[in-house]
C-alpha cells in the first residue's frame, strides 16, 4: 500500500492546530492550579473550624499579620463571617459555616476532575496530531 | 520560510495573527466575565437562602461595610445585568472575529498552495 504523502500545506495545519491546542491546555492547567488552590483554602477553613471547638474554653488566640508576627486577640463572638463570592459576606454559625464548606469543596472537586478529564482528552488529541506531523517527509 | 513569500501574502498573513490575537484577547475577556457572572448567580443563590434579617457585610476594598440582605440582592441583581450585557457583547465581537479569521484564512489558501506549487516545482 502507498501511504499518501502529507503536503507542507497539510503539516502547517496540524501545527497550527496544535499550537491552539497548547495554549487551550495551558489554559486549563492555570484553571486546575486555581481550584486545587480553593480546595485546600476550604479544607484549612474546615480544619479552623474544627479546632475552634476545642480552643472555646480559653478565648484568648493569637492572630498572625505576616512576617511570623502575632498579635493577641479575643473571641467575642460564635459567628463565622464567610464570604458567598462576588465580594458579599454573611454571618453564618459553625455548623452552618462547616456545611458551606463542605459543598463547596465538593463543587470544586467535581469541577476539578470534569477539568482533568478535559485536560487528558487535550493531550491525547495532541499526541495524536503530533504522531501525523512526525510522519512528515 | 515567509521570508520568500511575496509581500501581499506576508502581509495577510500578519493580519492573520492579528486576528488570531484579537480573538485571544476577547476570549481571555469573555471568560473573566462569566466567571464574575457565574459568582455573582451563586452568590445571590446563597443570600436567597438566608434568613431576611441575616448579618451581611460587603467588600470595599480591604473593608467589609455592614449591609441588608435586601439592599445587596439589588445590588447584586443590577450586577448580573450588567454582566450579561457585557458577555453578550463579548459573544458578538468574538463571532465577528472568527468569521473575519475564517474568511482571510480562506483567501490565504489557495495563495499559499500556489507558492508552494512554484518551489516544488
Amino acid at each position: 500500500m502507498v501511504e499518501k504523502k502529507m503536503s507542507e500545506e497539510e503539516l502547517r495545519n496540524i501545527i497550527a492546530q496544535l499550537q491552539q491546542y497548547q495554549s487551550r491546555a495551558e489554559a486549563y492547567q492555570q484553571q486546575l492550579a486555581l481550584i486545587g488552590i480553593s480546595i485546600s483554602g476550604c479544607e484549612n477553613a474546615m480544619q479552623v473550624l474544627d479546632r475552634l471547638e476545642d480552643v472555646k474554653a480559653s478565648r484568648e488566640m493569637l492572630v498572625p499579620i505576616g512576617a511570623g508576627s502575632y498579635m493577641h486577640a479575643t473571641i467575642t463572638s460564635d459567628r463565622i463571617l464567610m464570604g458567598l463570592g462576588a465580594g458579599v459576606s454573611a454571618e453564618k454559625s459553625v455548623d452552618e459555616a462547616r456545611q458551606s464548606l463542605a459543598e463547596r469543596k465538593d463543587q470544586l472537586s467535581k469541577m476539578f476532575e470534569r477539568l482533568s478529564k478535559d485536560l487528558d482528552e487535550i493531550h491525547k488529541e495532541m499526541q495524536k496530531l503530533q504522531l501525523r506531523a512526525s510522519q512528515y517527509r | 520560510m515567509s521570508t520568500e513569500l511575496p509581500p501581499q501574502i506576508q502581509h495577510q498573513l500578519a493580519q492573520l495573527q492579528q486576528i488570531q490575537q484579537q480573538a485571544q484577547a476577547i476570549f481571555g475577556q469573555r471568560t473573566q466575565v462569566e466567571m464574575m457572572l457565574r459568582e455573582t448567580e451563586r452568590a445571590l443563590e446563597e443570600l436567597e437562602k438566608l434568613d431576611k434579617n441575616a448579618v451581611i457585610y460587603k467588600a470595599i476594598g480591604e473593608l467589609l461595610i455592614k449591609s441588608e440582605k435586601s439592599a445587596t440582592q439589588v445590588e447584586l441583581e443590577e450586577k448580573k445585568e450588567t454582566l450579561e450585557l457585557r458577555l453578550k457583547t463579548l459573544e458578538k465581537q468574538e463571532k465577528r472575529i472568527q468569521k473575519r479569521f475564517q474568511e482571510l484564512q480562506e483567501q490565504l489558501r489557495p495563495l499559499l498552495r500556489k507558492e508552494g506549487e512554484k518551489k516544488g516545482s
